[in-house]
């Protein structure tokens, strides 16, 4: 096991240098990193050189990029358009932004998981190709689409729920939380399904109901244990989706998270802000795949003895 | 995200190791698929979804851009605008039959690079093993980790699409950093397959007498590796649609005159929009969804048809 922890991170070595590297060199060393910085006019040579002098663009790009590195290390992402710090708009930004997330999570792990074993235990019955039919509906519907259609019939018509989530209180965040979610839902839905629909029909199962033990505890207890091994590897990958979801999300509905912050920033062409916030969600989204990647070690010894 | 689902639930192709067995193995899917309803309804939808795409004058004979502001906000009905008006008083109708040709040739475009960048790098990497494998997995990964919409934001940001590009430029521009973020799932899911078919004995044999690599990877291992890439690049077709829509919502993708139902919905989203004129939203998103579902059926039946345990 701690084998397997140690080749884990020594493997995410080069693929976290790469994966900011690339991102350094598109925004940095390609192209003018300069412009937007003065508005719609082209920047003074004056301030292209403190520019350049303050980020050491007059530098190599290795070398630049290994500043670069020092600096994100002790948190500093730079200065923004507004000489705001970005670190900073992205720590008054994050909690919204986590809070959530969280709730797409919990939605899709509750719900989809549910769903997905409803539908699983009689395979073809109606329950079951309800799930599949509705959730292939959800995966065709765009998040931005289902976004606005939820704000227009629960909030505008309905008026169930608040309509933006201006101050991001858990009561607000509700009904975006749930759009976000969405997507996911449905796949976690599929996914439940399809592995214990597998997983049921196991020799382990047959056993364990040939020993005489109830339905209920050879489904909860023996089967579904394994069924949610891929579907905890998907939750870990679908961080990422969550992510670019959550710029829409936040989006329509005015939510003052990270997301929001990115797509602000995009209209203001505030570069030092996009890269710092798209940076950052990078990382998180590698250290999670990286906890998730450990917890699958443990659910399923195989994997981490090959 | 549709990795996990789909890597999931694909057979592997081993499973009918002889060379023969490659070409039945093809017809055997095609005798399955003609048997699907689902299969022809999603293929009715496709053709009609390429035909607006390629000849949107069939459809309509309204300009998508000319505006009359007089009629702005106007409600669909039958003996007027069939989809009623956007806020510019263009005919919503018009837009939307436009709108197919950004998404299908963004989709399909995005597909095609994908699958043949992810291909060659899973070819190489699990022919060659050894190192090539090696980095060419590390540079996998190193793509793989970005968030394909993230990585869109950043690389659209970075080089923004002037208003006055044509079409074409636009949506290479997209298709582009699509296939740089898309190619390592095609890529690990052939590298498998051809782990899977290179130990076979019809393998070893061509190498015992003598057959160039070329050779072998063309007439002995690509036809084999074939169909688990097909099904997925199906499916992705469904992705990169909905992503091209989602930056172009986000006023990074496609430019104004160029029309997307991404744009128009994004323009049909406002608050001000949805209550005064909510079929300027409807029906872009219909077209847009109905296009992702019958990719995504489209996927599902040829999976069905691949997967010799469901026959």
């Amino acid at each position: 096991m701690v084998r397997y922890i140690i080749r884990r991170l020594l493997q995410m070595i080069p693929v976290v240098l790469g994966t900011t590297f690339l991102i350094y060199t598109m925004v940095f060393g390609l192209g003018d990193p300069a412009k937007g910085r003065c508005g719609e006019r082209p920047c003074p040579p004056a301030y292209i050189a403190k520019f350049n002098a303050e980020y050491n663009l007059d530098k190599p790009l290795v070398l630049q990029y290994l500043l670069y590195l020092g600096k994100l290390v002790h948190g500093n992402l730079g200065v923004n358009f507004y000489g705001n710090d970005v670190s900073q708009e992205l720590t008054t930004r994050y909690p919204i932004t986590i809070k959530l997330t969280i709730i797409a999570i919990l939605f899709e792990l509750v719900v989809g998981i549910a769903a997905g074993v409803l539908a699983g235990i009689r395979k073809n019955g109606f329950l079951d190709n309800l799930v599949l039919v509705s959730t292939l509906l959800v995966v065709s519907i765009p998040v931005f689409v289902i976004g606005a259609l939820a704000q227009m019939v629960f909030g505008v018509k309905l008026q169930w729920f608040p309509v933006t989530s201006t101050q991001g209180t858990l009561g607000q965040l509700i009904l975006p939380g749930l759009v976000l979610g969405s997507l996911s839902v449905a796949y976690v839905a599929r996914l439940t399904r399809t592995s214990l629909v597998e997983n049921l029909r196991a020799d382990y199962v047959r056993t364990a109901r040939a020993k005489g033990l109830s339905r209920g505890r050879t489904v909860g207890v023996h089967t579904l244990r394994n069924s949610l091994i891929p579907v905890i590897t998907y939750v870990g990958a679908d961080v990422g989706a969550l992510m670019g979801g959550a710029i829409v999300t936040e989006r329509i509905f005015n939510i003052n998270g990270i997301g929001n912050f990115i797509y602000q920033s995009i209209y203001n062409h505030d570069g030092q802000s996009v890269v710092g916030a798209v940076t950052v969600l990078v990382l998180v989204f590698l250290l999670i795949n990286l906890i998730v990647d450990i917890l699958y070690g443990v659910l399923d010894p195989r994997i981490a003895s090959d | 995200m549709t990795e996990a689902a789909t890597e999931q639930s694909i057979a592997p192709v081993g499973d009918v190791p002889s060379a023969s067995a490659g070409r039945s193995e093809w017809s055997a899917a095609w005798v399955e698929l003609r048997r699907k309803p689902l299969f022809w309804v999603s293929a009715v939808l496709i053709v009609i979804f390429v035909a607006m795409a390629v000849a949107p004058q069939l459809f309509t004979h309204t300009d998508p851009r000319y505006a009359n502001l007089a009629d702005a906000f106007k409600k669909p009905s039958t003996h007027g605008p069939l989809f009623g008006m956007d806020r510019q008083g263009r005919s919503v109708y018009a837009r939307t039959i436009y709108g197919a040709r950004a998404s299908l040739s963004v989709g399909l475009l995005a597909t095609v690079a994908t699958t043949i960048l992810g291909m060659i790098m899973g070819l190489l990497a699990g022919f060659f093993g050894g190192w090539v494998d090696a980095i060419l997995q590390r540079i996998g990964e190193i793509f793989f980790t970005i968030p394909l919409l993230l990585g869109g934001i950043l690389f659209l940001y970075k080089f923004p699409t002037s208003v006055d590009a044509p079409l074409i430029v636009q949506v290479l521009k997209i298709v582009f950093v699509l296939a740089l973020l898309g190619w390592p799932n095609i890529a690990r899911l052939m590298r498998g397959a051809v782990l899977q078919v290179k130990p076979s004995d019809y393998v070893q044999a061509a190498k015992a007498l003598g057959a160039k690599p070329g050779r072998i990877i063309f007439s002995h291992i690509l036809p084999n590796a074939l169909a688990p890439v097909i099904v997925v690049a199906t499916i992705n077709l469904g992705v990169y649609i909905a992503a091209e829509a989602t930056l172009s919502f986000l006023g990074i993708g496609l430019q104004d005159p160029a029309i997307s139902w991404g744009s128009d919905i994004s323009d049909a989203s406002g608050l001000g929009e949805i209550t005064a004129a909510p079929h300027m939203l409807l029906f872009p998103s219909l077209f847009l969804s109905l296009t992702v579902l019958a990719f995504i059926l489209l996927g599902d039946a040829v999976r069905d048809a691949f997967d010799p345990k469901l026959r």
